[in-house]
């Protein structure tokens, strides 16, 4: 009975485990204290902490159908591609404790159209780092792109 | 029996309902939680453009839905931000027993455990005995097209503001 229980929790354990591509976009915090022991859910990566440890980490999923080309065949210059995402994250940390965040994600067209806007920009083009060239309002323009600054 | 099987459907209720108390009962008695319901309080609070919840539990706490899995034992606190559904009849305040938000849908989440923890859900797998603080600013499906604008204080979630939208443009400011 004893061995039964033992042969259930193993798959068990490789189910929760599985070897899998992320298909979400991840902005995380950790802090540990104590032990802590993790491995991602590709598998490719793990640690051991003993002690302390802080860490933040952004995962981008990687098969996000490229939106220029609708094929799916690679020769074609279809497939796969990296999620399109601008984030700014402003954290403030006391002691050990994450005391306030505060997070600007844009994610597919929007952040391509902002990734476009801060590429003019950058040229010395129309304004868009104060959003006069957004065409409209612009305070969630301004405060990425002061965030990003 | 009547004709209609109505003493046997009272006596099935009966039981069920008795079930269902022991089940809660037992739950209290060895303070475990399972998801939203069990031995845990919960508080719901109003925000701007957010409302958040922070669900307090002692023992052993089972979660199962894909966002939040995993096992805690010890005493945790657990923070979800959900975007503010204005339909939505949940009133802010103190909840014992049940979560009224299923915390399948969170925008942001921050937990804090002391005790033995084990985390099944992405992006890590791993286990943790002493103190966690877990925060997840963001969880956005990979074909998600919009902005996210937001501020939160796990101390103070009155303070937290959530704006999110489909351009730049047409988000509310934070501040």
């Amino acid at each position: 009975m004893r061995c039964f229980g033992l042969r259930a929790l193993i798959p068990l354990t490789l189910c929760f485990t599985a070897a899998c591509e992320p298909t979400n976009l991840y902005v995380a915090h950790q802090t540990v204290v104590g032990v802590n022991a993790a491995v991602n859910t590709e598998q490719t990566k793990g640690h051991l902490i003993v002690g302390y440890d802080r860490n933040f980490v952004t995962l981008v999923p990687k098969s996000v159908a490229d939106p220029d080309n609708k094929s799916t065949n690679v020769a074609d210059g279809g497939g796969k591609e990296a999620m399109s995402a601008l984030s700014c994250s402003d954290l403030e940390v006391k002691g050990i404790y994450l005391t306030k965040f505060v997070e600007y994600l844009a994610t597919g067209k929007a952040a391509r159209t902002l990734a476009g806007e801060g590429r003019q920009s950058m040229k010395g083009t129309e304004g868009a780092m104060d959003g006069s060239n957004n065409g409209g309002s612009s305070d969630g323009l301004d405060e990425i792109f002061d965030c990003l600054k | 029996m009547t004709p209609f099987g109505g003493e046997s459907n009272l006596c099935a209720g009966r039981r069920t309902l008795r079930l269902a108390f022991c089940i809660a009962a037992g739950m209290a008695a060895s303070a475990c939680a399972v998801d939203n319901t069990g031995f845990l309080a919960s508080k719901i609070t109003d925000a701007d453009g957010a409302l958040v919840a922070d669900v307090y539990s002692l023992g052993l706490q089972v979660r199962t839905i894909s966002a939040d899995q995993g096992v805690t034992l010890g005493y945790q606190r657990r923070s979800y931000v959900f975007e503010l559904d204005e339909s939505s009849p949940l009133e802010p305040g103190w909840y014992f027993g049940h979560v009224p938000v299923p915390p399948d849908a969170f925008v942001a989440m921050n937990a804090r455990t002391y005790g033995i923890e084990f985390d099944a859900s992405a992006p890590e797998v791993g286990i943790s005995l002493g103190l966690r603080d877990t925060t997840l600013l963001g969880r956005i499906e990979q074909n998600h097209d919009g902005v996210i604008l937001l501020s939160y204080e796990p101390e103070n979630p009155e303070k937290t503001k959530l704006s999110t939208c489909r351009e730049v443009s047409q988000c509310a400011v934070l501040d």
